[in-house]
C-alpha cells in the first residue's frame, strides 16, 4: 500500500515542479520582454536625437529670427544625450525636445524657401519616420507591460509571482503636448 | 475612383455597341455548343441502336462507333475552341474598357501573373504550389504607387497515385500587389482570426505557438483584432507597419469586401489576398449579357481592387520612402 502511494505523491510532485518551471519560465520571458521593448524606446529616442543638429544646420540660414529656439534645442540634445537612464529629469527633457521640434517644424511653415528645399524635405520625412517608430516602441512597450501585468495579476501566475517578487509595471502614457498630431506635412 | 452614376452614362454610351456585338457573338456561340451537344447525343443514340439492332454486323458498329467518336471529340473541341474565343473577346471588350474607365493609368491583359513568384513572396500561404494558374491581371499606377492584381488559383498535391493526382487548393481569388508607403525589413503577415471567434483569451494562448509566420503581436484595435490575427518577425516594425490609422482602414476595407482577407507586409510591399469561389470576369453564355447587373459586378470588383491604395492611404508618402 505504501509503494502505491509513494509513486502517486512522487509523480504529483514531479508535474506540480514541472508546472512551477513553466510559470516561472514565462514570468522571466515576459518581464524581458518589457526591457527589451523600453530599451527599444530609448534607440527610437535617440535616433531622433540624432536628427537634430542636421535640422539646426539646415534651417539656420533660413530662420534668422528663431536663434533662440534653435539654441534651446541643441542645449537639450547635448543634456540628453549623456543620461543613460529614464528617470523624471530624463523624461522632461524628452519632452521638452519634442515641444522644440514641434515649434521649429511649425515655424518653418512660414518660410516657403526652406519648406522647398530638397535637404529639408528629407529631414521632414525622416523625422515623420522617426515619430512613427517612437509611436510603434511605445505601443509595443505597453503591449509587452500589458501581456506581463496579465501574468502577475491573473490566475495562476499571480501566486508565483507575489511568492517570487514579481511586481506589476506602469504603462507608458503620453502627456498632453505629444498626444497631439506628430507629423508635419 | 467612379460613381454608379458615371459607370451607366459610360455603359449606355461606350459600352453597350460593344455588348451588342458580343451578344450576337454570344447566341452563336451558344448555338455551337447546342448543336454540338445535339449531335453527340444523336450519334450516342444512333450507337446505342445499332448495338440493339444489329450486334453481329461489326462493319457497321465499327462504323456507327467511328461517328461517336468523332462527334464527341469534335464537339467538345469547337465548343471549348468558340466558347474561349467568346470569353477572350468580351475581356478584351469590356474587361479592358471597364478597367480604363475606373483609371486611365490601369491597364488589363487577360493573360494573369506570368509566374507564382507574386503569391510565393506574399508570403502568405507558406507553401510552394504546385499547380499555379492565374488570369485578368491589372496593373497601373495611382501617384507614386503602383498596384498589380490577378485572378490566381493555387492548388498542392494532396496524393499521387498511379491513376490519378489529388490536387487542394491552397488559394483561390484575387491576390494583389503594391509599394508601401514606409521602408521596412521584415515580415509581418496578417490572417483572419478563427480562433480569437471561438475562444477569446485562450484562442490567443494557442495562438501565440509557433505558427510559421514569426512572434504573434496583439494590437489595441479591438476591432481589428476581433478580425485578425497578427504575426511578425519584429514587434516593433510591425506597429510601425500598423498604425492605428491603418488598422482602422483595414477594418473598413475587410467590411468593404465582406469576406475573410489575408493582408502581409513583405519587403516594403503590400500583399492582399481576397479568396473567391469563382471566375470573377467571365461573360455569361446561357444569358443575356446586355444587362447591366454584370457590368456592375466586374466594375465593383475591380474598383474594390484599384480602390486599396487610396483605402489604404498608400499615395500619403512622408516618410521617405521613395
Amino acid at each position: 500500500m505504501s509503494s502505491s502511494i509513494l509513486i502517486v505523491l512522487l509523480s504529483a510532485a514531479t508535474i506540480l515542479l514541472l508546472f512551477v518551471i513553466i510559470l516561472y519560465n514565462s514570468l522571466i520571458s515576459k518581464r524581458n520582454q518589457v526591457d527589451n521593448a523600453f530599451s527599444s524606446i530609448d534607440v527610437m529616442l535617440r535616433k531622433r536625437y540624432d536628427l537634430i543638429p542636421n535640422l539646426v544646420s539646415t534651417v539656420k540660414g533660413y530662420m534668422e529670427h528663431e536663434r533662440s529656439v534653435l539654441a534651446q534645442i541643441t542645449e537639450l540634445r547635448a543634456q540628453v544625450i549623456s543620461y543613460r537612464y529614464f528617470d523624471n529629469n530624463r523624461i522632461d527633457l524628452d519632452n521638452k525636445i519634442a515641444s522644440a521640434l514641434d515649434k521649429i517644424m511649425l515655424v518653418a511653415e512660414n518660410y516657403p524657401d526652406l519648406k522647398a528645399s530638397e535637404n529639408f524635405l528629407k529631414l521632414q520625412a525622416a523625422l515623420n519616420d522617426v515619430e512613427e517608430q517612437i509611436s510603434a516602441a511605445r505601443r509595443a512597450y505597453n503591449a509587452a507591460v500589458t501581456d506581463y501585468n496579465n501574468a502577475v495579476q491573473m490566475f495562476p501566475t499571480n501566486i508565483l509571482a507575489s511568492i517570487m517578487g514579481f511586481e506589476s509595471q506602469k504603462l507608458f502614457e503620453a502627456s498632453f503636448e505629444e498626444r497631439k498630431n506628430r507629423n508635419w506635412y | 475612383m467612379r460613381t454608379l452614376e458615371e459607370l451607366k452614362q459610360y455603359y449606355d454610351s461606350t459600352l453597350m455597341p460593344v455588348l451588342l456585338k458580343l451578344e450576337a457573338n454570344r447566341k452563336k456561340v451558344l448555338l455551337i455548343n447546342i448543336i454540338a451537344f445535339s449531335a453527340i447525343i444523336l450519334m450516342t443514340i444512333l450507337f446505342i441502336t445499332t448495338i440493339k439492332y444489329s450486334e453481329s454486323n461489326e462493319l457497321l458498329l465499327k462504323v456507327i462507333s467511328g461517328f461517336l467518336m468523332i462527334s464527341i471529340l469534335g464537339g467538345i473541341g469547337l465548343s471549348i475552341y468558340y466558347r474561349s474565343k467568346y470569353i477572350a473577346s468580351y475581356k478584351s471588350g469590356v474587361i479592358r474598357r471597364i478597367v480604363s474607365f475606373i483609371d486611365p493609368g490601369f491597364n488589363f491583359n487577360d493573360i494573369g501573373f506570368i509566374n507564382s513568384l507574386p503569391f510565393i513572396n506574399s508570403n502568405l500561404f507558406l507553401k510552394h504550389p504546385d499547380e499555379f494558374e492565374s488570369e485578368d491581371y491589372v496593373y497601373g499606377r495611382i501617384g507614386d504607387t503602383e498596384l498589380q492584381f490577378a485572378e490566381v488559383h493555387a492548388q498542392e498535391v494532396v496524393r499521387r497515385t498511379k491513376k490519378r493526382t489529388e490536387y487542394r487548393t491552397i488559394f483561390r481569388g484575387l491576390l494583389m500587389e503594391a509599394d508601401f508607403n514606409k521602408n521596412f525589413n521584415g515580415k509581418t503577415i496578417v490572417l483572419p482570426d478563427l480562433a480569437q471567434k471561438l475562444l477569446g483569451a485562450l484562442g490567443q494562448f494557442f495562438q501565440s505557438f509557433d505558427s510559421g509566420y514569426g512572434d504573434l503581436v496583439k494590437l489595441e484595435n479591438p476591432e481589428f483584432e476581433k478580425l485578425f490575427v497578427v504575426y511578425s518577425s519584429d514587434q516593433i516594425e510591425a506597429r510601425y507597419i500598423l498604425t492605428p490609422g491603418l488598422m482602422d482602414r483595414i477594418v473598413d476595407f475587410r467590411n468593404k469586401t465582406g469576406r475573410k482577407i489575408y493582408i502581409s507586409f513583405v519587403d516594403s510591399k503590400v500583399y492582399v489576398a481576397i479568396p473567391y469561389n469563382k471566375n470573377l470576369f467571365e461573360p455569361r453564355l446561357f444569358r443575356t449579357i446586355l444587362d447591366f447587373s454584370p457590368v456592375q459586378e466586374y466594375f465593383e470588383n475591380l474598383q474594390l481592387a484599384i480602390g486599396v491604395i487610396e483605402d489604404f492611404n498608400l499615395n500619403t508618402r512622408i516618410w521617405g520612402k521613395e
